[in-house]
């Protein structure tokens, strides 16, 4: 029963092959059983297009009279790496522009390569004996390149954790906007026609496969970076020739106040060899499970708030916390699906064949986290004491304490020792020109922003800057102020690390 | 901006206005407003009588087809449910619920969501 990858390449050649895509497969399996639809199909062609962050090219750009040694290298801006040899170097997918920020960075230029645009090189080198020139400019476009090969470290995840914002304000994210105290959740993957979902124990992907990326034949060349199978995060390592790529399947995109990304758009085809394979295929997307994580959250362990399924986010609605909360997709599945059939169509027409690994990618893995030299200090290491004020003293008052402690915020505290809001020496000097001197109840700050004495100092200074303020109480669970955290100090503090 | 111009053009015509946006600062104020379309002339005179620059506008936010990729990041930031996934998981757009917060043109990852000026 069990067939070969030969046959099925025969198949494709001859014309009879028998190909379906991953979610028809779904199907057909439930109608069949695995042995039947394991005899009846050939190959199921998997898709996905989604932002892929980890991807790049690969360029040569042919030397120069005289020749050039190339130390530093930019495309439109945007800096590409050229510690390589003479002329070559990489443009990676989030690098952005020196001149346009957030708007314009690699996969923009990776993108217009492909559209065949005019793309602006500028280099600079160490002149040597050998490579005496000092710096070029030059406008070319993807055919004045000897060669453009893409090659992404960490493509096509099995799937992806869901997003959500736990805090009051909108955090922009590599997930996209993400509302205040749960007002949305965007997730990622194409589900029932995930690639690696759908061979999950790696018999038929591997180094070799030979795969659809972004409208050309390309190739896995390994697992990708971050590679974690037995948690089910496997990734891929894919690389192609840019110049037989299309904008149909290769998008630049701007994640707002995030960065850029590539949205990349690949194809795994699936040689249906014997029964566990077709049955492997069969998988929906009820049975593939992910974990809503809060954003909110700036550490690398984010809370994880709830395990849902892909057929739930694709509901449009899912509950936290007994809160009915919209779901949206960063990846787009109806594009996955248009990837899984045209590579479908190819292999029915004879254009793509298979072919099987030459070697296996690991299924065991341990993903490490970053061994860092030093620790982040925490707020409670740099915090200093806080003088605290009633809000019933007159500003008269407060402008005593400001002056004789040289202070500049004076956090207000209630009775019962609670903190209810900050005044700072602008607030008094403003109220002394407007003859507000009464109490520091018509003038202070209510909602005061702060921080907690065990984070790190990295969030603190996050917030000092998203608030535009400068400086942050620590308070403790209570809501008793604990200490002081002010710009001064942290940039005294950053200025030595 | 002393007088309640929107209270004295609802009493003048007797349309149901709702107010969808509204911005005021110490110089201007702008305010976006859903009118029924019958009223929708009579509304506008009232306000132009009064000295205010009406506009009206009939497609708020600008659809670029070629560089959606049919993801749907605008379906969920949406307030007002102008963006829904089709049974295809393509995104349908029904832009008379449009309020203009303009959240959809920063979460589209694509640039395929303009307001009318850009």
């Amino acid at each position: 029963m069990p067939k070969s990858l030969e046959e099925i390449n025969e198949r494709i050649r001859d014309g009879s092959v028998h190909v379906v895509t991953a979610d028809e497969m779904t199907a057909l399996v439930g109608e069949l059983g695995s042995e039947n639809a394991a005899r009846e199909v050939d190959v199921v062609t998997t898709g996905t297009f989604g932002a892929m962050c980890s991807s790049g090219v690969w360029m040569n750009f042919g030397h120069s009279d005289p020749p050039i040694k190339m130390s530093q290298v930019w495309l439109n801006d945007v800096e590409a790496y050229a510690g390589v040899a003479a002329v070559d170097a990489f443009i990676g997918a989030t690098q952005l522009s020196e001149t346009r920020g957030l708007e314009y960075g690699g996969a923009h230029v990776i993108e217009d390569l492909v559209a065949h645009k005019e793309v602006y090189l500028k280099a600079v080198g160490y002149a040597t004996d050998c490579y005496p020139r000092r710096s070029v400019e030059a406008s070319i476009s993807i055919g004045d390149l000897n060669e453009a090969t893409m090659l992404n470290p960490r493509n096509a995840y099995q799937r992806y954790n869901v997003a959500t914002n736990s805090t009051d304000r909108v955090l922009y994210t590599y997930m996209g906007a993400l509302l205040p105290r749960f007002g949305n959740a965007t997730y990622s993957g194409s589900g029932t026609l995930s690639p690696i979902y759908n061979d999950p124990d790696y018999e038929t992907i591997g180094v070799g496969t030979r795969i659809f990326l972004c409208g050309a034949q390309g190739y896995v060349v390994g697992n990708g970076t971050q590679h974690d199978p037995a948690n089910s995060f496997g990734t891929l390592m894919v690389c192609g020739d840019l110049k037989a790529m299309s904008t149909d399947y290769l998008r630049a995109a701007i994640l707002h106040k995030y960065g850029t990304s590539l949205y990349v758009g690949i194809g795994v085809p699936i040689p249906v060899l014997n029964e566990g394979i077709a049955r492997k295929t069969a998988i929906s997307d009820a049975d593939i499970k992910t974990t809503v994580l809060d954003y909110g959250v700036g550490r690398r362990s984010r809370p994880q708030l709830k395990t849902i399924n892909y057929e739930e986010l694709k509901s449009g609605m899912i509950d936290l916390n007994g809160k009915e909360v919209r779901t949206s997709s960063m990846s787009s599945f109806f594009k996955a699906k248009e990837i899984a059939t045209e590579l479908a169509a190819r292999i029915q027409r004879g254009a793509f064949e298979l072919a099987l690994p030459t070697a296996r990618l690991p299924q065991q893995a341990t993903l490490k986290p970053m061994k860092q030299l030093s620790a982040v200090p925490l707020v409670r290491e740099v915090m200093l004491p806080s003088i605290t004020v009633r809000e019933a003293i007159s500003v008269q008052e407060a402008a005593k304490i400001i002056i004789g402690k040289q202070i500049n915020h004076l956090p207000v505290i209630s009775a019962s020792n609670k903190l209810i809001g900050i005044v700072t020496a602008y607030d008094i000097s403003k109220a002394v020109a407007l003859n507000k001197g009464d109490s520091l109840k018509g003038i202070m700050t209510r909602r005061v922003v702060t921080a907690t004495p065990d984070e790190p100092i990295d969030l603190a200074a996050r917030r000092l800057e998203r608030h535009n303020i400068s400086a942050l109480p620590v308070i403790d669970q209570a809501n008793t102020v604990i200490g002081i955290i002010t710009s001064e100090d942290l940039s005294k503090l950053l200025a030595c690390r | 901006m002393e007088d309640p111009l929107l209270a004295d053009v609802v009493l003048e015509t007797g349309v149901r206005i709702n107010i969808d946006r509204a911005f005021v600062d110490a110089y201007s104020g702008e305010i976006v407003i859903d009118v029924p379309d019958e009223g929708v002339e009579q509304v506008a005179a009232a306000f132009r009588r009064r000295g205010t620059e009406v506009r009206e506008m009939d497609t708020p936010i600008i659809f670029d087809e070629a560089e959606c990729v049919q993801c749907g990041a605008c379906v969920s930031v949406c307030p007002v449910e102008v963006f829904e996934y089709k049974n295809d998981r393509t995104i349908s757009i029904n832009l008379k619920r449009c309020v203009l917060c303009k959240t959809c043109i920063t979460m589209c990852p694509h640039g395929a969501l303009k307001t009318a000026e850009e």
